[in-house]
């Protein structure tokens, strides 16, 4: 091939590629994501109907508000959404009590079985916005993989692993209290 | 029962605050990806035409389209449609999708909505897509 007919191809196939990842795959990972939690959401409802759980627990209440309001917003579910979130609520949030706080609040006269189903519910919400966030940011991801790696090691190594483990979790839980509490507010403010 | 009830004052204007300054976090995450978008596109074509302008003089458009025309391999012919087959492919399937969706909805809103008469929605468009004011 010539040089004109190189640069032609490489740039029809790199605009390509550039699409798929850019915009086609940011759409599918929205729809994945959505797919998920709708289908997360009818075996909460599911498990209602069973009686293992009551449509009129606050608790339940609280947790389909919250996915509905990740099913609406899924399409702005990302690193960025999450870096800027962390940033601009920090402070508003800290006047509000924590989402897991008043989830314990919520579920806490209701008998043992109903709590752990509810948890588990809780859980696999959060397993799936932690998903989207990781999978829906391809490079953002990446990047932040190689700074993890680079500044979690050495902090394990240096502090012991099981306080840095301790100090993550503590993290990881304070950023996923401010995503919940955000898709709570979204999901609140709807009703059928 | 209703947990909007059990909100004090102070925390509703509270989350009032909070839902203010997600909005303006989310308005700076979308300018970002936007840019991030439109930066990676606009690189590859200005790339694409600085390698096509460090030729000019060499050839005049006429060349570089004949040039081009008996130069181009079948193999990569075929792997541009291969990859718009895909696409083509992928689009067919996610309208189908979403027709199927729209068409389940509503009997699914209905049947459910006699059980649990608190149900809330996710207030996406009958076919699953985001609400055109939730896209700004």
């Amino acid at each position: 091939m010539n040089e004109i007919t190189t640069v032609f191809v490489s740039w029809v196939s790199l605009s390509f590629l550039a699409i798929v990842v850019l915009w086609l795959y940011k759409d599918y990972r929205t729809d994945a994501f959505r797919q998920k939690m709708f289908s997360l959401r009818d075996r909460m409802f599911d498990d209602a109907m069973a009686g293992k759980l009551s449509f009129d627990d606050d608790g339940y209440g609280m947790l389909r508000s919250s996915m509905n309001g990740f099913i609406r917003f899924g399409h702005r579910l990302n690193l960025l959404e999450i870096v800027t979130l962390g940033l601009s609520m920090s402070r508003a949030l800290k006047k509000t009590p924590k989402f897991d706080a008043r989830f314990e609040r919520n579920i806490s006269d209701l008998p043992n079985e109903k709590q752990k189903l509810l948890r588990h519910y809780y859980v696999q919400m959060n397993r799936l916005a932690v998903e989207q966030v990781i999978k829906s940011s391809l490079l953002l991801s990446l990047l932040l993989v190689l700074l993890g790696l680079l500044i979690v090691i050495p902090i394990a190594v240096k502090i012991g692993a099981s306080a840095a483990i301790k100090k993550l979790r503590r993290k990881y839980r304070s950023a996923l209290n401010k995503l919940d509490a955000a898709a709570l507010d979204e999901g609140d403010c709807v009703s059928f | 029962m209703s947990r909007r009830k059990s909100k004090s004052k102070a925390e509703l204007i509270a989350e009032n605050e909070a839902l203010h300054r997600h909005g303006v976090g989310s308005s700076i995450a979308k300018v970002l990806t936007s840019l991030i978008q439109w930066v990676g596109l606009s690189s590859i074509t200005y790339f694409a035409f600085r390698a096509i302008d460090s030729l000019s003089g060499q050839a005049t458009t006429a060349d570089i389209g004949v040039s081009f025309m008996a130069d181009i391999k079948v193999s990569v012919m075929l792997s541009w449609a291969a990859g718009a087959a895909g696409v083509a492919y992928g689009y067919g399937q996610r309208k189908l999708r979403k027709n199927t969706v729209e068409k389940l909805h509503k009997r699914n809103q209905e049947l459910e909505s006699e059980f649990d008469k608190r149900r809330s929605s996710s207030q996406l468009t009958p076919k699953g897509d985001t609400r055109d004011e939730d896209k700004s």
